[in-house]
């Protein structure tokens, strides 16, 4: 049977060791996620994967080489993509400045400070968007 | 019974009887009859013996029974059963000769069967009996007694259920039978009546008369009458009894009665009254409010009528008006009229401009068009209650007067004996009342509106009567002939014609015929033009001389109310004479010449002849009065830039009808060959057609005024003295010439000569930043255009003589004319550059300042963060994702990673301060 909901969780982040760690966390609270090390490159998978019924749940992190966290956002507004992309901001910055500026990106719904913590991952999943998405998640578990 | 002896008994029977023989082929034959028979049906014995039975005998119905008619039977019967059989009853009548006659008649039948030896049915004698009579008087006894049956019924019901009261007294008034209706009426069980008399039924009002009536019909009068009766319950009833004794054995015994129920049709007589009596009120309210003016008086008395008619004690309007500063409702009392019962307010000061607001209860109901109801005792407390208790009120009835949707007033009612409810009818009756008054007070209203118009017309007729009598245009409407049809009174003053002796008169009868063709010629245009200016002509006045007039004459044959030329005209006799006496004053300007130094000049302009007047002690511009007095002195004097213009512009004033004057100024060649500076004054002289004639006019030297203009320019220079005194470079700007004054700062501060320096648009604006040339031309554009601006203020950037850019804050006072015309712009304008470069230096040193604060948050937070989360996994001693080895690395790595970065900002801050 065809998974009409996919959800992904990717997480960007060029700190690796963040990243490891990260990894560790979601795969033990939510769902395992895929590591991707700069924006570019998670902008080809989701290009890859860009249709109908695809959720995305991306940890983006905004200080990294190549394509950095707003141009990586930049870059998703120019293309509008037909799968459901979903942006938690995960950064070590404690700059207002960026919160605000992640108000002008409408995929973004969440922001969070490094390093997360599971306290984070309990509020990532209360958000309106994902609620529907990760219980369905959650349903399909137990059906199977 | 034998056989044999039948014939004899048969003979000898008194009764009527047929001898009928059975027919062997079926029914009965008459054998034999006997006399009674023939006797009783009236035939003779041939008309039925031999005959058959059916034939001669046929029942004695309409119905055609044939064989089944009850005496068939009967016979049939005996011949079945050989008994004899009688019929109690029934009818037939013998069908004599053909004649069928079929009548009431009726019959005892008997058939009795003779039998012979053998005991075989022989004859049968058929005997009847006429017992009509007997019959019929059964029958009416019958019918009787259905009858009476049928009337005994309907009595009992009549009296059952009879609307009306039926009765039955003994001669003690006491109740002897009753019926359900007259229980009813007493509103007590029937049982109840039959014990009591009538009397405690009588209203006290009415009890001795009833008692009287009832005396008089005991006595054996019948009588009828109607009075006062009061239920058991207490409702009060009329009555209209009838009363008639009851003889019985020739002695009066009973007194028997009806009593009918009148009060429901006497209430309606009295609505009917009290409603026609409310329209009596209702058309003399009318009548008096549109014969007379709505005043006061009028209203009181009517207001009386009202009161009166409804049983009002006070009755009163009060007029609403609106507080010019607040807008509030006010009230006032403005008419009154009171009952005996009740005492005057109209003169209560509180009455009076009191606000609506402080009587809540009645707001509402009023200000929406609704009747206000109270009665002392449901209201409570408040300004109502106080004005109930003050004015012995005991019930309140206000209708509100309505005029375009607002409250205009409203008319009151007060009781002041009892706690009247008002019913729906006397409400709408009043309200009718108060429309009429609506309508009353619209009508004043529009009367005064009508009046005020009028007298608005009235007014301005007046002031365009007093305007045509008094004023000096004389007004006259002609045909397009010219025939006058109207002539303005004024004529009668002015030219001594009474208006009658103008009118119907052609205009040819007065004017004179030398300028009659001309002004004909000119009137004509009208065909053409709405308006034309008739030059001067002369009319004759009533003593034959004629008098000068201007006229102007408008086409106003379109127009409905005018249907003619209208010729305003003015008396200019005077002005022609004064301008002919100027011809002899020329004497004078000799001796007034002498008096100064101008050159005075009269030129007449048709001979082109001058006359110069020169009487100065010294010689005019250094000429002697012999070549002053040269016909072409003049025009060969004045400078020849001059010439052409000062001769175009005289030409120009000449050919204008309307000027009169001409001043200008020109230079003029003095004998040595400089030229002066003068003012030319002239009088145009014209005839009656426009045409300039003589210029008369004074030429003077004002070369001295001109000189004084110097004064003005050492002010000036003054100026540009503090100019240079002042570090900006202060500019001068003439706006209409785009000449440009600078001082000496320009060069100082920009390195361009003062001199270059002339114009805006060809010198500075090409030494401004290309960048900013624009933007400065359009505010510049936009403030000098905007009358009210005063003010100029701009930075931009300059580039100055070396090639170096600086900026520059100008800065001008805009100076404008009457029209406010921007002339002249003053300003400032102060070099910057230094000041642009501080800014530049310190946004520079916030950019550096910023890049620390963005290591800050991002660099150093990075590997701050990684440590925390690499703490966590320690503390929570989670070595799945890496060892605890591992984590302690990491950690050391990113505890290293933040070093450099706090490393590398000291650094930077330390160069900054450098560079500070």
């Amino acid at each position: 049977m065809p998974n009409q909901n996919d959800f992904e969780i990717l997480v960007v982040d060029d700190d690796k060791v963040v990243s490891l760690m990260h990894k560790h966390l979601l795969s033990n609270h939510l769902q395992p996620p895929i590591p991707f090390f700069n924006g570019k490159k998670a902008l080809d998978y989701l290009y890859a994967k860009n249709k109908p019924g695809n959720n995305f749940l991306l940890l983006l992190d905004i200080n990294m080489p190549v394509l950095n966290g707003w141009d990586f956002l930049k870059e998703l507004r120019k293309n509008s993509l037909a799968c459901s992309i979903y942006v938690v901001l995960v950064t070590s910055s404690i700059c207002t400045v960026d919160k605000r500026m992640a108000q002008e990106f409408e995929q973004v719904i969440g922001f969070c400070h490094k390093p997360l913590k599971v306290s984070h991952l309990e509020k990532i999943k209360e958000l309106p968007q994902l609620r529907s998405l990760i219980l369905s998640k959650e349903s399909d578990v137990f059906q199977s | 019974m034998n056989i044999s002896n039948w014939n004899e008994i048969f003979k000898a029977l008194p009764v009527a009887c047929l001898v009928l023989k059975p027919n062997p082929k079926g029914g009965l034959f008459v054998i034999d009859v006997n006399e009674p028979y023939l006797v009783l049906t009236g035939t003779i014995t041939e008309d039925l013996v031999g005959k058959d039975a059916k034939e001669i005998i046929p029942y004695n119905t309409k119905e055609n029974l044939e064989d089944n008619s009850p005496i068939q039977q009967s016979f049939q019967l005996v011949l079945d059963t050989a008994k004899p059989h009688a019929l109690t009853s029934g009818g037939y009548d013998i069908s004599i000769r053909g004649i069928e006659t079929c009548g009431d008649r009726q019959w005892e039948i008997k058939n009795i069967p003779l039998l012979n030896e053998k005991g075989e049915l022989e004859v049968i004698l058929h005997t009847i009996k006429d017992n009509t009579l007997e019959f019929s008087f059964e029958k009416r006894e019958k019918e009787l007694k259905m009858e009476i049956a049928v009337n005994r019924q309907q009595y009992r019901n009549f009296i059952r259920s009879n609307p009306d009261g039926l009765f039955r007294l003994d001669l003690q008034g006491n109740f002897l039978h009753a019926n359900e209706g007259l229980a009813k009426m007493a509103d007590i069980p029937l049982e109840q009546i039959l014990k009591m008399d009538f009397l405690p039924f009588c209203a006290p009002n009415d009890k001795e008369y009833i008692f009287s009536q009832f005396v008089q019909a005991s006595k054996g009068h019948t009588l009828s009458f109607e009075a006062d009766f009061i239920s058991a319950k207490g409702n009060l009833l009329i009555l209209k009894i009838l009363l008639m004794p009851m003889v019985i054995d020739g002695k009066i015994a009973e007194v028997h009665g009806i009593a009918k129920d009148i009060s429901g049709i006497r209430e309606s007589e009295k609505v009917i009254i009290e409603k026609s009596r409310f329209l009596e009120v209702n058309a003399a309210f009318i009548s008096s409010l549109m014969e007379n003016e709505l005043n006061e008086d009028a209203l009181h008395k009517t207001f009386e009528i009202i009161g009166r008619t409804v049983e009002a004690d006070r009755m009163y309007y009060f007029g609403a008006d609106r507080d010019p500063e607040s807008n509030e409702i006010l009230i006032s009392q403005k008419v009154e009229w009171c009952s005996e019962k009740a005492t005057a307010q109209l003169n209560n000061p509180e009455m009076q401009n009191m606000p609506i607001k402080k009587i809540e209860e009645i707001i509402s109901p009023l200000t929406k068009n609704q009747p206000f109801n109270a009665t002392l005792s449901k209201l409570s407390d408040g300004m109502m209650k106080e004005i109930f208790t003050d004015q012995d009120i005991k019930s309140m009835l206000l209708l509100p007067i309505f005029m375009e949707d607002d409250l205009y007033g409203f008319i009151g009612f007060d009781d002041c004996t009892r706690e009247r409810e008002w019913n729906q009818d006397e409400i709408t009756f009043l309200r009718s009342l108060t429309n009429n008054l609506t309508n009353a007070f619209e009508k004043r209203e529009a009367l005064l509106k009508v009046k005020k118009r009028e007298e608005d017309l009235k007014r301005s007729e007046q002031k365009f009567r007093s305007l045509v009598q008094e004023g000096s245009d004389l007004i006259t409407i002609l045909d397009p002939k010219g025939n006058h049809f109207f002539v303005s009174e004024n004529h009668k003053n002015i030219l001594g014609i009474a208006p009658a002796e103008l009118t119907g008169k052609n205009a040819s009868e007065f004017i004179h015929p030398e300028d009659w063709e001309r002004v004909r010629g000119q009137f004509l245009e009208l065909h053409e033009v709405k308006q034309v200016k008739i030059s001067p002509f002369r009319f004759r006045n009533k003593q034959g001389e004629y008098r000068w007039l201007q006229t102007t004459a408008t086409n106003m044959m379109q127009d409905s109310s005018v249907q003619g030329i209208v010729s305003n005209s003015r008396d200019i006799t005077t002005i022609i004479e004064q301008a002919r006496e100027i011809e002899n004053i020329n004497e004078r300007y000799q001796l007034a010449a002498t008096a100064t130094e101008d050159l005075l000049y009269d030129w007449d302009l048709q001979t082109r002849e001058v006359n110069r007047f020169h009487r100065g002690l010294k010689k005019l511009f250094g000429y002697t009065s012999e070549e002053v007095n040269q016909r072409d002195f003049w025009k060969t004097k004045v400078h020849p830039e001059d010439f052409p213009n000062e001769k175009k512009k005289l030409s120009v004033v000449l050919n204008d009808p309307s000027q009169s004057f001409i001043k200008t100024e020109y230079r003029f060649r003095r004998a040595d060959g400089s030229y002066a500076k003068v003012s030319d004054k002239g009088y145009i002289l014209r005839d009656h057609s426009g045409k300039a004639i003589r210029l008369i006019g004074a030429t003077s030297d004002i070369s001295d005024i001109t000189a004084k203009k110097e004064a003005l320019k050492i002010a000036n220079q003054r100026f540009q003295m503090a100019m240079k005194a002042t570090n900006e470079m202060i500019w001068d700007w003439e706006i209409a010439t785009d000449s440009v004054t600078r001082n000496k700062g320009y060069k100082e501060i920009f390195g361009y000569d003062t001199n270059q320096a002339t114009s805006v648009h060809s010198f500075w604006l090409t030494k401004v930043f290309p960048k900013d040339q624009h933007r400065i031309r359009t505010s510049l554009k936009e403030i000098l255009s905007d009358p009210t601006q005063e003010k100029w203020e701009l930075e931009y950037r300059l580039i100055k003589a070396n090639g170096e850019l600086a900026f520059v804050h100008d800065r001008g006072y805009i100076l404008r004319d009457e029209n406010g015309t921007a002339t002249r712009m003053v300003g400032a304008v102060l070099d910057v550059t230094k000041f642009r470069t501080l800014i530049g230096k310190i946004k520079k040193q916030n950019s550096v300042l910023k890049d620390i604060a963005w290591e800050q948050s991002h660099s150093v937070r990075a590997p701050l963060a990684r440590i925390k989360g690499l703490l966590n996994l320690l503390e929570n001693d989670d070595h799945e994702a890496m060892s605890r080895e591992q984590v302690l690395y990491h950690i050391r790595e990113s505890a290293e990673e933040l070093d450099g970065i706090i490393r590398s900002i000291v650094g930077k801050t330390e160069e900054m301060e450098a560079h500070a």
